[in-house]
This record gives structure tokens, sequence and C-alpha cells, in this order.
């Protein structure tokens, strides 16, 4: 069988059933841009062996990144345009598996950047990619001798881990796949539409929607052996619209989409019925009143419960986290010890393309330290089990377990991929709303707290504002116990560490809700997921958040053209 | 009265030969757009307690741009990108008080690209609220400041200036019938010659940007130009660790002045040969005190780092006594230069020497109608470069108002178009050069320096307190020694240490016939210098002390063989 034929091949059958178990990645197919960093690599251990102090581990991982970019607001656009680029990352390690440059403070060191030619033009990639090593050799030898010094004169530290796990070295090439499908011009047309659509609802004042089509191919070698190809791609809307109240409240509702191509994004008609509701949304916080502290039941959507989980947990279980002087190091000494209510088991697999028939935007093959993507199970019947680990072990975990995750220019660190939130204790959502409302009764409250939309670092915007561990709630209704309509409340904040509430976990839900997103933390943005279902909480502590106190604008919008007036 | 007078008079004029510009005014989606939103804000966006608007000013900037860039004989990247920025200005109080502080108040966002108008109306509504909005609390924030100076303020917050009405043609990219990319990749190539290069890249920016002005005072503007920018830039390593770099750089305001390909090749190869050269020139290892020769292309670094800066009227801090900010504050009508030099600023000035000038302009980015303005008359400072925001005596703009469309803010500041520096006793290149050895016999030294390339200017010209070298440090790309039988020797690693307005004054002893001009200042507001070559009778050359990194661990890879262009 010629290459060709077994692309084409593989290519059916990814789009058949998009998920690992599909592909049969080879191992030795040749590629001239791996086998160009192969070389380089080989010429750079080689070399700097002689060298004093001499790397023990170099890397060498290329983004191929062509990005189309289209934003619209009001019917127009704002930008649309196609970048193309290709970044090297370089990571080179000088010491110990036991003590090395990236040490504590020091991990800056551990990775060197540039920009590569679009073309596999040999000489020039080897060339640029040599400059970069030697300048990463220098940045980390630089960086050892500190952290050398600096360990002679404090005191021992608690968590006396390796800085680098010697995991197998992964050689897996994935086939390259058919290119997205992304047609400029024609969903210039269709965010022209889109975006128009807001003008119908006077309420809305700022509106935005936009589409990234990301056509990414990442390549990747290193020292140990690992050598490793994978297509990724992956198109993203993001629709945005903002209101503010009269007292100058400012309030916002915002819809992500990922899809794995453009065909799976949502027709013309379903994002008008999303935006018909985002704006519903906001006429209705316009008007609601504002929250009171408050601590008593809560109910949470599985989409609420899923933000929630991955921003508060999730997080919480980075392995990095558990060591180091600067993190909570919330989780460390928990190990086999109960965390959550018995029902509730986590896990973290991002070899899941799938859960439910929904896309999940947290899957891949391979992490960024070429480490096969593994199901973790971080929680088993309450119990605290694992945590996310890159190659940087912590106290009880030596080796990576395939979450070394990063944007391209960043070391990666141990990260969430498809959260998913599990329960033994299945009810029916509508058992749930009446255990809700006994509980209230129970705890003789005037009304309890449902949370229909949380939104969290991952659910807001763009690469431009990581807020990880942030919880936002924005769509709160009050459920008064004696029969009253459900009534909406603006201005939600959860008291404390939202940490304490898991513990307050009561019930949960029969069905498992999907969000899809972009996470940013400290090894920079990447899609994750998070699943989970409905949760009754016996305790939420509540209280009103501080407000801006610009009025609303002063003059009416511009008058609506004919067209889209009579929408109106 | 008379300035009343004066503005009645504009206007009837302005009304007679305005009114074919008026028509397409109208027509004009932006400008459209923009008066829209004018009118309906203007009587109408108050809060109630609050002061009102006296003033709103919106300034779109519509840009498309074409980047490419090669390295390494590789194509790295081929951009198009259209936006368009909106900066929104709004006063409240008076022309005498308002909110502004130091540069102004304004509010940036992003616009549409495309002609919709309700969604441009839209973006510019919003924008123009929350500028008031910034606006009325930065006026209440600046009365309580002012509370705490006894001495009144002198001069007012914004000057009074006649409306005017200009639509100039847009601008667009003339893309010729070059491959641009394959080109960049050539020239890039050229690596292939020295493979002790550290890096060699070629890069190109062409594109057109056109301006849209519009205020309450009934001023109309629309401003469209064309910039054709290329580099090539390389670095290599001395033998001693020293980072060592060239380039060469064009930038014209047509397609038709862009230098030709064989042009670019043979600057290219410069580049590369200078390289070469500087690696095996020896390294300045004492300090130097004596006369030094600068060349006219050499001198705009001078001019743009030391002069220009310093003649715009930035007010200068409340409370503070001086005329203006800067080194020059205090030096209205004082002697800044030697008697013989006489500087100009003229953003008339179209054309040079057959060279079209980026600097050129008709009415500033207020609005205002350029001026010829005469800064350095026989050496002394007789005026500074204004725009709207008065200093002492100068209550008027002089047509130099030019802004700088960033998103961290768009206000227009005082700043130069094309300043033109001469020479009453201008002399010969080699007098100066002849002059420069006899000060060298004359002194006993063995050698004198002289400089024939500066590292190109920061954008300190524009901003007051971005440079990072300390003031009067210079770094030439190319230094020389030139001995006392005339032959000369390049070196490297020195700077120029005590090149400051001191000097220019006191030390400029003779300056050449051969004026020569330099672009700079940014693609938002060009700057052109023209000046001639300078010598100066005592200056400090001295090793400079960074810029130096251990040599490669490694060598580089050895190039595949490929076939020779």
């Amino acid at each position: 069988m010629n290459k060709n034929s077994f692309a084409f091949l593989a290519v059916s059958l990814l789009l058949a059933l998009p998920c690992s178990a599909a592909s049969k990645p080879a191992t030795t197919a040749s590629d001239p841009l791996l086998d160009t960093m192969q070389q380089e690599l080989e010429r750079g251990k080689t070399n700097l062996a002689k060298a004093e102090p001499a790397p023990y581990f170099i890397s060498y991982s290329v983004l191929d990144h062509k990005a189309t970019v289209i934003v619209a607001g009001e019917g127009a656009l704002y930008t649309s345009t196609v970048i193309h680029r290709r970044q090297a990352d370089v990571s080179v390690r000088v010491g110990s598996y036991k003590l090395d440059n990236t040490h504590g403070k020091s991990s800056y060191s551990g990775l060197s950047s540039a920009e590569l030619p679009l073309t596999n033009d040999h000489d020039a990639i080897a060339r640029t990619l040599w400059r970069v090593t030697d300048r990463e050799y220098k940045k980390a030898a630089q960086a050892f001798l500190k952290v050398k010094a600096d360990e002679q004169v404090r005191a021992q530290e608690e968590d006396e881990s390796d800085d680098f796990s010697s995991d197998s070295a992964q050689v897996r090439i994935e086939p390259d796949g058919a290119p997205l499908d992304l047609n400029q011009k024609e969903w210039e047309q269709k965010l022209r539409q889109v975006s128009a659509e807001f003008a119908k609802y006077p309420q809305v004042l700022g509106s935005t929607v936009m589409l990234e089509g990301d056509d990414m191919e990442h390549y990747y070698v290193s020292s140990d052996g690992a050598r490793s190809r994978r297509p990724e791609r992956m198109i993203r809307m993001m629709m945005q619209a903002e209101t503010q109240a009269p007292d100058g409240m400012r309030l916002m509702r915002v819809e992500t989409f990922l899809a794995p191509a453009a065909e799976k994004l949502p027709s013309l008609q379903q994002l008008s019925a999303k935006i018909e509701k985002m704006a519903k949304d906001l006429a209705d916080l316009k008007q609601a009143k504002l929250a009171e502290p408050y601590s008593g039941p809560a109910l949470l959507s599985g989409r609420a419960a899923a933000v929630f989980f991955h921003e508060v947990l999730g997080h919480r279980l980075e392995g990095q986290r558990q060591r180091g002087d600067e993190e909570g190091q919330t989780f460390a000494k928990k190990i086999g010890q109960t965390v959550l209510p018995p029902f509730l088991s986590v896990v973290d697999d991002p070899t899941l393309a799938q859960l439910n028939g929904e896309d999940l935007a947290g899957w891949y093959p391979t992490d960024e330290e070429g480490e096969p993507a593994q199901r973790v199970t971080l929680i088993k019947d309450g119990v605290l089990k694992n945590f996310l680990m890159s190659r940087m072990p912590v106290h009880g975990f030596g080796s990576s377990n395939g979450h070394g995750r990063a944007q391209p220019g960043y070391l990666p660190v141990g990260r969430q991929g498809n959260l998913i939130v599990d329960s033994s204790r299945r009810l029916p959502e509508g058992e749930l709303r009446q255990k809700f409302i006994d509980e209230i009764k129970k705890q003789g409250k005037p009304y309890g707290l449902y949370f229909e939309d949380i939104e969290g670092g991952f659910t807001l915007t763009t690469r431009q504002l990581p807020q990880a561990f942030q919880v936002l709630p924005v769509m709160v209704w009050r459920i008064y116990p004696d029969g009253r309509p459900d009534e909406l409340v603006r201005g939600v904040d959860i008291v404390g560490t939202p940490l304490a509430a898991l513990g307050h976990i009561a019930e949960t839900g029969d069905k498992q809700y999907v969000f899809n997103g972009i996470c940013g933390a400290e090894s920079g943005s990447i899609p994750v997921s998070a699943a989970a279902p409905a949760m009754l909480f016996s305790e939420i502590e509540v209280q009103r958040k501080d407000q801006s106190h610009d009025l609303p604008p002063i003059l009416p919008a511009p008058p609506l053209p004919g067209a889209m007036a009579g929408a109106r | 009265m008379r300035r009343i007078v004066r503005a009645a008079v504009y206007v009837a004029v302005l009304v007679l030969v305005c009114s074919v510009a008026i028509a397409q005014e109208a027509t004009d989606p932006i400008l459209a757009a923009m008066k829209a939103e004018l009118d309906r804000s203007l009587g109408k966006l108050k809060l109630p307690g609050a002061p009102e608007p006296y003033y709103i000013e919106y300034r779109v900037l519509d840009r498309d741009a074409y980047n490419v860039s090669a390295s390494f004989g590789a194509l790295t990247g081929e951009d198009r990108l259209r936006a368009r920025m909106l900066t929104v200005t709004v006063r409240v109080g008076s022309y005498k008080r308002d909110n502004s502080f130091g540069q102004g108040a304004n509010m940036v966002e992003l616009l549409p690209f495309e002609d919709d108008m309700y969604a441009l109306r839209h973006a510019i509504w919003l924008a123009t609220d929350r500028a008031y909005k910034q606006a009325v609390s930065a006026y209440a924030m600046k009365q309580s400041l002012l509370k705490r100076y006894q001495a009144e303020q002198q001069v007012d917050d914004f000057s009074h200036e006649p409306p005017v009405t200009h639509l100039g043609a847009l601008a667009k990219i003339d893309f010729g019938a070059q491959n641009w990319p394959q080109l960049l990749t050539s020239l890039s190539t050229l690596y292939r010659d020295d493979p002790q290069l550290e890096s060699f890249n070629a890069s190109l920016k062409f594109s057109a940007t056109n301006e849209y002005f519009a205020n309450t005072e009934g001023s109309v503007l629309r401003k469209g130009r064309a910039s054709y920018g290329i580099e090539v830039n390389g670095s290599t390593q001395a033998a001693d660790g020293t980072h060592l770099q060239r380039n060469y750089g064009e930038i014209t305001p047509t397609l038709g002045e862009f230098p030709k390909p064989a042009k670019l090749e043979s600057e290219s190869r410069k580049v590369l040969a200078a390289l070469k050269e500087l690696r095996a020139a020896p390294a300045v290892s004492d300090e130097y005190e004596g006369p030094v020769l600068v060349l006219n292309k050499a001198a705009d670094t001078l001019i743009a780092d030391v002069v220009a800066k310093n003649v715009v009227g930035v007010p200068p801090e409340p409370g503070s006594t001086a005329r203006t900010s800067g080194a020059y504050a205090q030096s209205y009508k004082t002697r800044i230069l030697p008697a013989f030099v006489s500087i100009v600023d003229d953003p008339t000035l179209a054309v040079f020497k057959g060279e079209g000038l980026l600097s050129n302009y008709e009415y500033d980015d207020e609005a205002v109608k350029a001026q010829k303005v005469d800064v350095v008359d026989k050496g002394e400072l007789v005026n500074y470069l204004t725009n709207r925001q008065p200093v002492r005596d100068f209550l008027e703009s002089n047509g130099h108002g030019r802004a700088l469309f960033t998103m961290y803010g768009g206000a227009s500041a005082p700043t130069p178009s094309t300043l033109v520096v001469s020479s009453a006793q201008a002399k010969p290149f080699d007098e100066l050069k002849q002059k420069l050895v006899e000060l060298c016999k004359d002194q006993g030294l063995p050698y004198a320096y002289y400089v024939e390339e500066m590292a190109s200017f920061a954008p300190s010209a524009l901003s007051l307190d971005q440079s990072e070298a300390p003031e009067g440090t210079f770094v030439p790309q190319l230094l020389y020694r030139i001995y006392a039988d005339g032959h000369q020797e390049l070196v490297r690693g020195g700077e120029v240490a005590n090149l400051d307005t001191r000097a220019l004054r006191s030390n400029l002893m003779m300056m050449g016939d051969d004026q020569f001009l330099e672009g700079a200042g940014g693609e938002d507001a060009p700057v052109g210098i023209i000046a001639p070559s300078m010598l100066f009778g005592d200056l400090v050359i001295r090793p400079t002390e960074s810029g130096k990194d251990k040599l490669p661990q490694y060598p580089p890879p050895s190039l595949s063989v490929k076939s020779v262009r």
C-alpha cells in the first residue's frame, strides 16, 4: 500500500469516527520537517555533550498554524484575515533529572522560541534551530548555576521530587488528514448575518461575533527518542453580547461553540435561536433584582456544574500546584483521603473524542511533551487518587500521565483535557428539583438559588484573558418553595473558597452536560472540555458583587436602517 | 477680536470654494457616520449636574497593510491586514480650562472596516458615550489637582482654530507586477555567501492609510497616503563575542520610487560585505577625546534625538513655571546652536532632491493647516512646534499636531514634520574631512574618528521618555579612524558618549553643503530629517559596554548543495 492510499484510508476513518482508536499511526513515516528537526537535534546533542554543563535532555517542538480569524459586529466585519506561522520551541535541560535548570523559579530557562520558515527549506530551518538551541543552551546553563547556588543556601524543600521524569519516548506519526475546510468568504457573509441579528434587540448595547479556524500540525522530537506528528483542526465560534442595568451594572452573555469541522457548527437558524435567548437573558437580567447575601441550598445546572468543577477542582489537581512555595498545594497531602461525597468520581480523559455523541474539545492523542494521552482517575468514590501530571514529578507521582499541555511558546505543565464528573446517584432532573425544594423547606429558607449558568476563565473569550480559578455566576434564579414563579437575580458572587462548597454536594442529576472552551493558565491557552450532571448543594454562600457606577449610555442607539428596523 | 474676524472671513471663503468637497463628504460613509453622531451628540450628550462637552472630535484611521518576511532564503510570513481605528476626544469645561491632562483626552476603539452606516454609527455612539463619561471624571480630578497650585495657569488648555474642510484622495496599495515573496526570499538567500552570519532577513511592509476627521467646530478632513518600506537586516558575531549588526532600509511614498530588485540586491550585498569587514575590524579599546566627523546620513540620528524632541511645545507639569517640557524648555530666544546653523520645520515640503517625502502633509491631524516654521534662526531658538495645546507665548497651533494610533491612546501631540538643518557657511564634505585631519595633527593625536552610519534611531523623537541609552550616547554602525596621513581604518565596538545639547551648542564647528534626507518617526506620524555632515571639535568615543556574548557552542549546520541562482 503506498503512502497516499494509506493516508486516504486513515482520513476517511478519522472522519467517520474521530477518536484515537480510529487512526492507526505509523511509526516510521518520513516527514521533511521532522527529519530536519531530528538531524539538527542529533547534531546539537552530540556537540553540546562536550560542553560544561552538558544537557541531559533536548526537545524540539514545532507548530505549523494557519489561523483564519473573522470578527463581526452589528452586521459588518471588523477583521477577516488568514495568518500562517510556524513556531519552534526548543527545550534544553542541563544538570540531571534530579535537579536541573528549570527548578523552582527558573522554569523560564526551560524554553526558547523562534519563528521558522513556512516552507520545508532544510538549510533555513536547520540554521534557525541551531541558533535557538545555542541561545536556549546558554540560558539553561546560566540558570543552572543559579539553581545550584540557591540549593546550597536554602533549607530542605518540602517536596524533594525530581525536576523531570524519565518517561518512555513515543514514536507516533498521525496521518496528515484533510486540511480544514473553511471558506473565508462564505463565513464572512455568515458572520455579517449573525452579528446583524443582535440589532433586533434594543437591550443589547454591544455585541461581537468571532470565528477562529485553526489548522494546525504539531511536530515533536526529543533526545530521548520521541518523534511525533499530529494534526489538530478546530473551529471556535464565540458570540458575546452585553447590556447595562439602570444602576450601571454591566451584564454579559457569552455563547461559545467548538467544532472539529465547519459543518459541525450550529446552523444559522440555531444561532438565531441562541441569540434570541441571549437577548432575552439580557433583557431579564437588566430588570432583575440585585442579589442579597445568602447562605443555603443551591442547585447547579449541568453546564454550570461542569464549569464549576473545571475551575474549582480541576485546576487545583494540576500536578505542579502540589509543590513550590507559591502554589496553594490544596491537595498535596490528601491522596487517599475523601475530598468529595462518596457517590462522585472524577476522571480526566483526553483519549475521548466524544461523550454521549457530543464532540469534546479537550481530545488529543499525545501531549506537548510527546507522551501518550491517558485516562486518569483523579477521584474515585470521593477519594483522591491522582493528579494531572506532566513530566514534572511531585511527591508520590514520579511520571507523566499524558497531561503535559501548553500553548506554543510555553513550557508544558499538568493541565486538564476532558474533565468528566460521574455520579452513582442519578436522579431524574424533575426529582432533583423536588429534592431542592424539600431542602429549602427543611432549612427554613425563604428561597434557594438555582445557578443556570456560570462563566469561568475557560468559558470566556480569548487567549488574552486567562482567568483560571474564576467562577462568575451569571444566570442565577431564586426558587421559592411556595410555588411562586422563579425569579432571576443579578450580581451574585460566591463567597469564600468555592472549594469548600464541594463537600456540600447532596444529590446529582442523571444526565451529563458538556462544556467546551479555551482554558488559560500559566502554560498558555488550550482547548478543554468539562462534563458534569446537575448538582444539588446543601449550602452555598453568596454576596452581592461590587459593581461599576458607570451609567448606561445617555443617548439611544443610532436609528436602524429600514430593513433591520422592521425586524425589531 | 482679530481672531474672530479672521475666522469669519475664513468660513466665508470656505463656503465659496468648498461646495464640491461638501457634496463628496455626504457620500463618504465614514464622514457621514461621524457627522451624524456629532450632530446627535452635540447639545444632548450630558449628564445631570455634570459639565457638557464643548468640543467633540472623531478621527478614524483606516489601514490596509501587506507584510512579507523572509529569513535565510525562506519565507517566514505573508499577511494582509485591514483595520480601522477610531479615536474620540471629548472636552468638557471650556477652551480656557478643560478635562485634558498632558497630551489630551481620548478613547480608542476598533471600528468595522466595512462601510456599513449602522455598524459604524453604533461603534461611534458607544465610544462617544464612554469618552464623555471619562472626560467628566477627568475634569473633576483636574479641578481638585489644580487647587493644589497657587499660581493661576497662564495659558488656555485648547486653542481656537478656524474650521477647515479638505477632502483629499484616498490611498490604495499599488502592488505592481513583482512577486514580492519571491524577491524577499531571493534577497535573504544571499546569506549562503557567509556561513558565519547569525541572522539574515528581509522584510517588506506596504500600506495604505486613510484618515478621516470631523469635529464639532465644523472641520472635516480626509487624507490618504501610501508607504512602501523594505528592510534587510544582518547580524554576526566577532571573535571576541561582540554582536554586530548592519541593515539597509528604504521607505518611499510611491511604488515608482521603490528601489528596483537590482538595487536591493546590491544593497543587500553591501550589508553582507560590511558585516564581514566589521567582523575582521579591530575593536575600540581606549577612550578617545578629540574631533569627530559625522557624515550627513548619520547626522539625522543626532538631530532626531537631541533637537527634534526638544523643540516641540509640550506643556510642562502642572505647577511648573517652565514654558515647555524637555531640554529646551527655558531656551526660547536663546542660542542653542552655533550662529551659522538654522533649522526650519516644513511640512509643506513634498520633494527633496527628487525624493518624495512621507512627512509631507497639507493639514495636520487636528485639521490645522500645515505651516513652515523657523525653529532655529542663526543659532537661536525662535519657535516651538505646536499643536492645539498652547504653551506660553505660543497660543495657537502652527500645524504640528500629529497623532499616533495605538490601542493605548491616539492623542495628538506636537511633532516635527520635516526638519531641515542648514549652515550659512556650508562647506564641501572634503573640506570637513581635511579640517578633521588638521585638528588631529594640531592636537597631536594619532588619528581622529569619522562616523559614517549611526544605528537607526529610537522612536524617542516622538516620545519624551523612551530613550533607552543614556542621554548623549550614540552607537555608530560604521565607525572609522582617520589617520594623519589620510588613510582610514574601520573599527567596531565604539560609542559616542557625550553628544548632547551642550555639544551641539558649543562643539559643532562646521557643517557640510551635502544635505541628506532620512525618514523616521514610525508609520503614523512620519518625520523627515534633512541634515548635512557635521564636524565636532571635541567628542568622546569609548568602547561599548554591552552587546557581547559567548560565541556559539558549536558550528552552524553545513549548507546543502543548491543550484546557484
